[in-house]
């Protein structure tokens, strides 16, 4: 069954999902009558043609969706919009994006919404002339099947400080989802952006509003869009395109992190933030972020320096003989040692002495990578100094594709170019869709690129059909697959499944952490005839890419595969019957032995989530495990002794320093932002392989899997559910058994105990201050309520008044008896309120709350028979404080806790394309890899801070970096979809817990890898018997158990756990 | 939840197969279309096969009845033109409520005399006028109608099947987006203007190139995109193409689909004489295999299929379990 996402689903010819990973999305802005001057003088001129060329730039340019804005009082707006949409629905290459239909008047916008057959965003409609409008063009909208954009405006005016921006915005949602029906992903607000550094001090925190005003509208209304008109923040410096394009991109920078989703732009004019000269960055920040702006100080340091801009360079002078050489020998020279210094022009240099900008690919370079093609395959030159020999490879060529382009354009209009030139081989390569991985791809695509093919990558994420249909456009000659999560294996047989119905001819080449020679053999293979090989790494790619690609080889090493896949297909058929699984019943009977009775577990500091920020990398730089960082080079060996490797040392060393330099600049200049959460719970065991987790609003079960092969005598079949204490027995006395407990625990169950708190800060804030009013403003019958409590007419029981349930506030709520007593006036008898009275009412029941309810009027002229009521139902239901410890698994003695945790590495996209536009794959790559070390390591130290301080179970640990790689710490952090619990699914419930999203900045693919792709997650388990271990396979018995816990298909519990079932 | 849902969580639905191939049979001359009514009428009216649901209703109830005994769970009006635009053609824009009315009763009074269980859906056409495209090479910007008259004659066609008592409003073969919608534009808010429950609406396009494009140049998924706001019962593939080259288009489409989907293919691709010669059980032996994948929730075939494919097609899904809507997530 497949799972559909809220996400923004916008359409021109093709479809443009927005989704959390899409970042930023660019709408041109330059088809607006009013923001370009030339494109008005064109719509008045009746230009139309050359009014497309705009538009047409724009999508070239980037742009994702295009704003067309026809208001300008000489124009007939209504024909204007309708001629040129009209006109642009011809125009495939511009029409295949969305439009954005702009304009003040709806009747221009209705005009629009006629002409467009895609999917529109309306631009814009608000609240200023009431809301029975609002609702009225709201509707029209939908019945167009247009997103709109809400501006924030109310009756009042337009919405310039955050509160105000927050509140027209919700009003707005509420209105729109509850009373039009709109979907909220299909909501896009406009919070308006208004200029600063005007000279008037109210409007120095103009961007601030609007950045702090999208982070709470986006945590208020997560599924709702935040967009806005860019160019207005920098009003103030027209004409200073250099600087208001930097104002431009810091903001971007800031409002994006706040989680702008889009934004109307010239999408051929922003600079790079990390580019923009630091001095003036800092200035932009200072005024965008309205610091050391007491009297306009930032504003006018930043017009000082408008004023003074200039572009600066840098030398670096080296010792340079090798440049005394013929060019020939000097382009070798820079390939073999990877030097780009004069890579251009001695390029150039070559280009002037051959008689064909070709010759010198086929000439020179080719012989230069050649040297490097044969010193890598006789093992004296390594991976990363390859890759570095390919960065100047792409430069040369870069030079020269210009002058190749243009001798191709003149023989063909002289017609002379009649033999098709044979190109090299071309290789495809894709991570697949659900995964996110790519540094063992990139690495393979550099080898490959070295030795001559043609490589086409099609990135990460790509789905089958992407992959089959470029393959047989472009005529590819291999297709390589990458994945590194267990899902992607599956994708891995329907891809080859696909070559096959397709009846494609192309080798297929499968790589990958997670795949294997068995898997390709026994699944992979058998889907497709025509050739499919595991590679293990990217030095054996370029052999196997030889081999398949040379005619006569092909044939032969094609059945020497097929030889050897049989073999291991037979072996595996054979092996399958020999292994012996217990009966799953008698292997959770086997599960490892836990003296519970003499251990108390240490409750942790504190309970719920913590998240982490900005955490700084030079502290989670110390934990760094550089063995693995070498493995992805290709060059195995223990570190550090890899350092002085009689053969690999001394390239070893450079790629180190090479990577302690690049990390040291990351570190400085925060390239990338460490953020992390941790959480801990108490947990139970409440089956043999189920843990119950208790949050503050919910209680939660997790689901492991247990090993079930036949054990040696005495050892233990191991589940994680045996490191958790199984339910305490039920005490007798609740109130002898608090006193003998630390506070912090006591205070701990309360809080679980009642559940009362909301998991979302923002919500919960807004509620407090509905909530305070409320209290003070007391109506007659709550006044009276309130009365009778304060009197101890109700028995002395205790009550809460406008206290926060989740996302209610309960008018009174008796919290050690779950009972909520609702007072309704008037306004609860709409229809509207009346259907989310129920709504509550269900939801607070489901939370175990009783809710009773009574009108004003039976409160006020009955009070008696209201009280007897409320003293009734109090009676019969039973107390928290008791119940709690009797019937609940949770607290007593011996209550255990169970964590988690999550940490990313954000932000390495920018960098990643700056050094792809240096054609710089080595850096890009040292960066990746690097990235993914800082996961781990920040992992690492925050599993150490768990021990020592969060949980706090091992306070006196003192361990090198060395001993914590080798894991001899106590307690672990297994990760779903890793041996010890191999079933990814569970990340959702993690990430559920830990607050997802918002919290962490990791998102969950549909095969559950994590985006960005450098992220760790897992479980913390204290228990010091507590071990890694691997499930291993797992029988049919045990599948069906598991899948009947999980409330999963069967069909779906055997495709998520394939690996792991025989 | 209505019956007709509860059947499609059930099984596979079968839509009957063509109309007009049916219709071909009976070699009508323009005096049998004509019948005693229209026997003055100025124009010639042969080929208005819409109007034979006045003229000739015995015939047309015997072409559903024949599709119902086939095994039939959704049969079409014969509505596929009966438009003011499209009727404009025979000079009978003033009939085109009567059409739809009567076409609407021609099929319930089928289902009555089958006894069987089954459910009307009125066929709403593509016109032969189009929003998105130009017919004057030299000025794309033209348009031969305007989204408020596509809409209008729409309305009409709605009202006429709702008050000739249909169960569904089936928008279908439709090549251009933007016509259709006009028709869920009509749809939506013809039922909200007389504030009557809206009838559910299945959703039909047409992929008319090998590139899996609609003619007005959408990818599938961006049409899909485009009618999602109808909040259709079902979205799916007829027409243009026979079943095995539809094949990739409802894979996709029962990935992306977050409502029931349907294909109703045609008996293959046209024959040098616009004949099509699928045979049944060849069309039925690919369909076979998308609901073996779990792909579909409504069956059937368009141009060129007949009771004996539609026959086939039923015998042959009936071992497969309906494609389960998708998990409507509601967090990112």
């Amino acid at each position: 069954m497949s799972i559909i996402k809220p996400y923004l689903r916008l359409s021109g010819l093709e479809p443009l999902v927005v989704r959390p990973e899409t970042n930023f999305v660019n709408v041109g802005e330059r088809t607006n009558v009013t923001g370009s001057k030339k494109f008005a003088r064109l719509i008045k001129d009746g230009q139309y043609e050359e009014a497309l060329s705009v538009a047409r730039q724009q999508v070239e340019n980037g742009a994702q969706v295009i704003d067309v804005n026809m208001d300008d009082a000489l124009l007939d707006g209504v024909h204007a919009m309708t001629t040129f949409l009209n006109l642009l629905q011809a125009e495939p290459d511009i029409a295949k994006v969305p439009v954005m239909i702009d304009s003040s008047k709806f009747e221009i916008i209705e005009a629009g919404l006629k002409c467009v057959q895609g999917k529109c965003i309306v631009n814009s409609i608000s609240m200023k002339e009431g809301e029975a409008k609002f609702i009225d063009q709201a509707f029209t909208c939908k019945s167009y099947g247009a997103a709109v954009i809400v501006m924030a405006f109310d009756e009042v005016g337009q919405a310039d400080t955050k509160a105000r921006k927050v509140e027209i915005c919700h009003r707005a949602y509420k209105i729109l989802t509850e009373k039009v029906g709109f979907a909220p992903q299909d909501i896009i607000f406009d919070p308006n952006i208004f200029a600063v550094a005007t000279g008037i001090e109210e409007h120095n925190n103009y961007a601030v509003d609007f950045i702090e005003a999208t982070r709470e509208i986006k945590q208020l209304m997560p599924l709702t869009k935040v967009s806005g008109g860019v160019s207005n923040v920098s009003f103030s410096f027209r004409g200073n395109d250099h600087v208001r394009e930097a104002i431009h991109s810091v903001f971007l920078y800031h409002a994006i992190k706040a989680g702008m989703d889009m934004g109307i732009v010239n999408a051929g004019q922003l600079v790079v933030y990390d580019e923009i000269e630091p001095t003036l960055r800092q200035l932009c920040e200072d005024v965008l972020l309205n610091r050391n702006n007491d009297h306009n100080q930032a504003t006018e340091a930043l017009i000082s320096f408008a004023e003074t801009v200039k572009s600066k360079g840098k030398e670096i002078a080296k010792d340079e003989k090798w440049r005394d050489e013929p060019v020939e020998k000097r382009l070798a020279h820079a390939l073999v040692n990877g030097i780009t210094d004069h890579i251009d022009a001695d390029t150039e240099e070559a280009r002037q002495k051959y008689p064909r900008p070709l010759d010198v690919i086929e000439g020179p370079l080719m012989d230069g990578m050649n040297i490097v093609g044969d010193l890598f395959g006789s093992g004296k030159m390594f991976l990363p100094q390859v890759v570095k020999s390919a960065r100047v490879m792409k430069k040369a060529v870069a030079v020269l594709t210009p002058y190749i382009e243009q001798e191709k354009a003149e023989k063909k209009q002289s017609g002379t170019d009649t033999t098709s030139v044979e190109g090299a081989s071309k290789i495809l390569l894709a991570t697949v869709k659900g995964d996110v991985h790519d540094i063992g791809k990139n690495i393979v695509g550099v080898v490959l690129g070295c030795n001559g093919y043609d490589i086409v990558d099609l990135g990460v994420m790509v789905p089958a059909d992407k992959i089959l249909d470029t393959a047989q456009k472009e005529n590819a000659d291999i297709i390589g697959l990458s994945g590194l999560i267990t899902p992607s294996l599956d994708e891995m047989v329907h891809i080859a499944h696909e070559m096959k119905r397709r009846g494609m001819k192309q080798p297929l080449l499968i790589g990958g952490a997670t795949t294997s020679r068995m898997h390709t053999a026994v699944k992979i293979a058998e889907q497709y005839d025509n050739g499919v090989v595991h590679v293990l790494d990217a030095s054996r790619s370029v052999t196997v890419a030889g081999s398949l690609l040379n005619k006569e080889q092909k044939a032969v090493f094609l059945s020497g595969i097929k030889k050897e896949y049989t073999k291991l297909r037979e072996d595996f058929g054979n092996k399958k019957s020999v292994k012996q699984y217990l009966p799953f019943t008698e292997a959770q009977k086997n599960a490892a032995v836990i003296q519970w009775e003499n251990f108390t577990p240490v409750v942790p500091a504190f309970t719920g989530t913590k998240t982490f920020d900005q955490y700084p990398l030079e502290e989670i730089a110390a934990y760094i495990d550089w063995q693995p960082f070498f493995i992805a080079w290709e060059m195995h060996g223990k570190f550090p002794a890899i350092l002085s490797d009689n053969v690999i040392g001394k390239e070893a060393t450079k790629l180190y320093n090479d990577a302690k330099q690049l990390l040291q600049q990351i570190i400085h200049e925060k390239w990338l932002n460490a953020r992390g959460a941790v959480g801990f719970w108490p947990a139970s065991k409440v089956a043999p392989d189920t843990v119950a987790i208790k949050t503050e609003s919910s209680v939660v079960n997790l689901e492991f899997l247990r090993q079930q092969m036949k054990k040696a005598e005495g050892q233990p079949n191991l589940s994680l559910a045996d490191f958790i204490a199984p339910s305490p027995t039920p005490q007798r006395s609740s109130i002898n058994e608090n006193s003998t407990k630390a506070p912090s625990q006591r205070e701990e169950e309360e809080k679980v105990g009642f559940g009362y708190q909301t998991a979302d800060p923002v919500t919960y804030r807004l509620l407090k201050e509905y909530a305070l009013q409320h209290r003070n403003q007391p109506t007659q019958a709550e006044e009276i309520l309130w009365n009778a409590v304060k009197t101890k007419q109700l028995e002395g029981f205790k009550f809460r008044r406008q206290h926060i349930i989740g996302s209610f506030i309960a008018d009174l709520v008796c919290l050690d008896r779950n009972l909520v007593i609702e007072i309704d006036g008037l306004i609860h008898e709409l229809p509207e309120n009346k259907i989310s009275d129920t709504e509550r009412t269900q939801w607070l029941e489901s939370k175990g709350y009783k809710v009773i309810r009574f009108t004003n009027e039976e409160v006020i002229s009955n009070t008696k028979k209201v009280l007897e009521a409320i003293l009734g139902n109090l009676n019969t239901l039973s107390s928290n404080k008791v119940s709690n410890n009797l019937s609940s698994p949770f607290g007593g003695q011996g209550a255990d806790y169970l964590g988690a945790f999550a940490v990313t590495i954000e932000g390495i996209e920018p960098h990643i394309k700056k050094f792809e536009a240096a054609h710089d794959d080595y850096n890009k790559i040292i960066l990746q890899a690097l990235a993914d070390r800082l996961a781990e390591a920040f992992a690492e130290l925050l599993h150490a801070r768990t021990r020592k301080e969060f949980w706090g179970y091992a306070k006196d640990e003192h361990l090198s970096n060395e001993q914590l790689i080798k894991e001899e710490y106590s307690g672990i952090r297994p990760a779903p979809g890793y041996p010890a619990c191999p079933d990814h699914t569970e990340k959702y419930k993690l990430f559920d817990l830990l607050g997802g999203t918002a919290a962490t900045g990791i998102t969950l693919t549909e095969s559950l890898a994590m985006y960005p792709a450098a992220s760790v997650c897992g479980w913390y388990f204290a228990n010091p018997g507590s071990k890694y271990f691997g499930v291993g396979k797992i029988d049919q018995d045990q599948l069906q158990d598991y899948a009947q816990r999980k409330g999963m298909s069967i069909v779906e519990a055997t495709k998520w756990l394939r690996p792991i079932l025989e | 939840m209505s019956s007709l849902e509860k059947a499609l969580q059930q099984r596979i639905l079968i839509i009957d197969g063509a109309m007009g191939t049916m219709i071909q049979r009976h070699k009508l001359q323009e005096a049998d279309y004509r019948g005693d009514r229209f026997k003055d009428w100025p124009k010639d009216v042969k080929g208005n096969n819409d109007l034979l649901s006045i003229t000739q209703p015995e015939i047309i109830i015997g072409i559903h009845l024949q599709y119902l005994n086939a095994g039939a769970d959704i049969i079409e009006t014969n509505t596929f033109s009966a438009t003011a635009i499209a009727q404009a053609d025979y000079d009978m824009q003033s009939l085109a409520y009567e059409l739809n009315v009567a076409s609407a009763q021609c099929a319930r009074e089928a289902i009555k005399r089958s006894g069987k269980t089954a459910w009307v859906a009125g066929a709403i056409g593509p016109l032969n006028k189009t929003l998105s495209l130009s017919p004057d090479v030299n000025n794309p910007g033209y348009r031969a109608v305007s989204f408020d008259e596509v809409a209008a004659a729409y309305t009409e066609q709605v009202k006429g099947l709702v008050d000739g008592g249909v169960d569904i409003l089936l928008v279908e073969t439709i090549f251009d987006t933007l016509n259709a919608k006009a028709a869920i534009y009509a749809i939506k808010n013809y039922f909200r203007k007389n504030n009557l429950p809206e009838l559910p609406i299945m959703i039909s396009g047409t992929i008319t190139d090998a590139s899996g494009r609609t003619l007005s140049g959408q990818t599938l998924e961006a049409f899909y995109t485009s009618v999602a706001h109808a909040n259709p019962l079902s979205v799916g593939l007829n027409c243009a193409l026979g079943a095995s080259e539809m094949r990739p288009h409802i894979e996709e489409l029962s990935n992306i689909a977050s409502c029931y989907v349907s294909a109703y293919p045609n008996a293959g691709l046209p024959n040098a004489f616009g004949e099509y010669d699928e045979q049944p059980h060849q069309t039925a032996h690919i369909i076979e295999e998308w609901a073996a994948n779990g792909w579909l929730n409504i069956v059937g075939g368009c141009c060129g299929t007949t009771p004996d494919h539609i026959k086939h097609i039923a015998d042959e899904v009936k071992a497969f379990t309906p494609r389960p809507l998708p998990v409507m997530e509601e967090a990112l």
